[in-house]
């Protein structure tokens, strides 16, 4: 299959892989039976799905049966990585700086939120220094 | 003629037919929707077509009947337009100086003659800003089709049957159809995969627009625009096209029953949505035809814009009868107004009895303009 290098995932594309990564691997039905009913996908078009997401080079499939079984290349903290980056370099200049100090300004956040954020930013340093 | 005073000659005649066809359809839509013939479509689109087709080989037809006049096998019948104006004139017809008739008929000659030895600023000028233009429009419409190139080489295939493709695409949010030399290629927002009615309509829509030979149209219309830029003729003449063959596309589709109305309204309106936040590089890639186009000066004017009046028609869609009959009834007297526009619209081929005679009144007029100076160039009473 002719592979096409594309970094970032459509709404529907990315709701596969929230599935995907939650079960590591499976079969179209497998994602399929996760999404609500309310959904009303058909089969080809899963399939159809899971199949752009293989050409982007997301998953790798392999044969069992009669029915591929896709499992994901990009762990989920990695493709979480790279959105932000794109999200800061196109919304923040990317200055993730701003990108941060937008999200701790957001009046929404908890203070228990802000601690973790706190907790996180102390490891790092920690890390980083030692 | 030298062939670069041939071409200009042409051109001018094109431009000229193209600005009198428009003016005529106008009147003949106007007439169609005072008969209930408002939302025959299909016949509008095709007459549309066969009068454009015909304006682009007037050239063509001129060379026959010219070349039929020569060895006489043409009705003894002056069609040329400048020489009924001098003959009306001669008889009286209507006071004017002769000489300023003369320059008002030789305005064209002279005109043309300027353009093709570039003399004279005003030629200049015309000549620098077609030539830019040209450039301009040539240049846009490559990177357009490279533009368009890119998208539908970045999509994913999806479907495919005899010569069409149908691809998916993250890299549009309207689904289009386009064209390559062998193939035909629907692309479809891959969003759409989760939304199976839209997904249904946008199919049925774009294969109407490649059964009606739209895209080949677009294409050709595409490819003389740099032509014709100037002409805003021809930019209405697009418009009108561009309008009708959508309207013809709702009809055909709804007409089938295979989709309701409602579902096919929704999908229009979801898709136009989307449109006003779609990409600059789709905006500009062409040849293709697309399912919605939204026009957001419309819509900021308050004006009813082309999607609402397909909304509005596919809500009030009823059967036309005899479409093909009309067409032909229209096309017909259209066609024959045409074709004598074009033969009257032609320079005079030689010399007539009448030229001859302005030309003598004019060279009359300046003997006694050089008569009535006395040599020291002071008016003799």
């Amino acid at each position: 299959m002719k592979k096409k290098k594309k970094n970032l995932l459509t709404e529907v594309e990315l709701e596969f892989m929230n599935e995907l990564w939650a079960i590591d691997e499976g079969t179209v039905r497998d994602v399929l039976g996760r999404l609500p009913e309310s959904r009303g996908l058909a089969y080809t078009s899963a399939a159809t799905i899971l199949r752009i997401l293989e050409q982007k080079s997301f998953v790798t499939s392999r044969k069992e049966g009669k029915s591929h079984v896709y499992i994901p290349t990009l762990a989920r903290d990695a493709y979480q990585s790279r959105s932000l980056k794109d999200l800061s370099a196109k919304l923040f200049d990317d200055m993730p700086a701003s990108l941060v100090a937008r999200l701790v300004n957001d009046e929404d956040l908890t203070e228990e939120a802000l601690g973790q954020i706190r907790a996180v930013v102390d490891r790092r340093l920690k890390n980083d220094s030692g | 003629m030298i062939p670069g005073e041939l071409l200009l000659d042409a051109f001018l005649n094109a431009n000229i037919l193209l600005s009198v066809a428009y003016l005529i359809w106008r009147c003949v839509r106007g007439l169609m929707a005072r008969t209930g013939m408002e939302q025959a479509y299909g016949s509008q689109l095709k007459i549309l077509n066969s009068v454009f087709l015909l304006i682009i080989f007037s050239p063509l037809i001129i060379h026959a009947y010219l070349s039929l006049k020569n060895v006489g096998f043409t009705i003894n019948v002056n069609f040329n337009l400048s020489d009924m104006v001098v003959s009306h004139y001669l008889n009286g017809g209507f006071e004017m100086k002769a000489s300023d008739l003369e320059g008002l008929i030789r305005m064209r000659d002279t005109f043309m003659l300027n353009v093709v030895n570039g003399d004279g600023w005003i030629a200049q000028i015309v000549i620098a800003v077609f030539s830019v233009g040209f450039i301009l429009g040539v240049t846009r419409l490559f990177y357009s089709i490279k533009c368009l190139r890119g998208i539908v080489k970045k999509s994913y295939k999806w479907r495919s049957f005899g010569r069409i493709r149908i691809q998916l695409s993250d890299r549009t949010l309207v689904p289009f159809s386009t064209r390559g030399l062998r193939c035909y290629y629907v692309v479809l927002p891959s969003h759409m995969l989760a939304q199976s009615h839209e997904l249904r309509v946008s199919i049925a829509h774009e294969l109407q627009h490649i059964r009606q030979g739209d895209l080949e149209w677009e294409i050709f219309l595409e490819a003389l625009k740099p032509l014709f830029f100037l002409n805003p003729f021809f930019h209405a003449w697009k418009r009108q096209i561009e309008d009708l063959r959508e309207f013809n596309c709702d009809s055909k589709v709804l007409n089938r029953g295979v989709i309701d109305v409602k579902t096919y309204c929704e999908t229009l309106l979801s898709v136009c949505q989307n449109t006003l936040r779609r990409d600059r590089a789709f905006v500009i890639a062409v040849p293709k035809v697309t399912l919605v186009t939204a026009n957001r000066s419309l819509a900021r004017q308050g004006k009813l814009g082309l999607l609402e009046h397909r909304i509005l028609s596919a809500l009030d869609l009823r059967p036309i009868k005899r479409q093909k009959f009309m067409f032909v009834m229209t096309t017909l007297p259209l066609a024959v107004v045409l074709l004598i526009t074009t033969i009257c619209v032609q320079r005079s081929g030689d010399w007539s009895q009448d030229r001859l005679m302005l030309s003598t009144v004019v060279n009359l007029e300046r003997l006694d303009e050089i008569n009535r100076l006395s040599t020291f160039g002071r008016i003799r009473n």
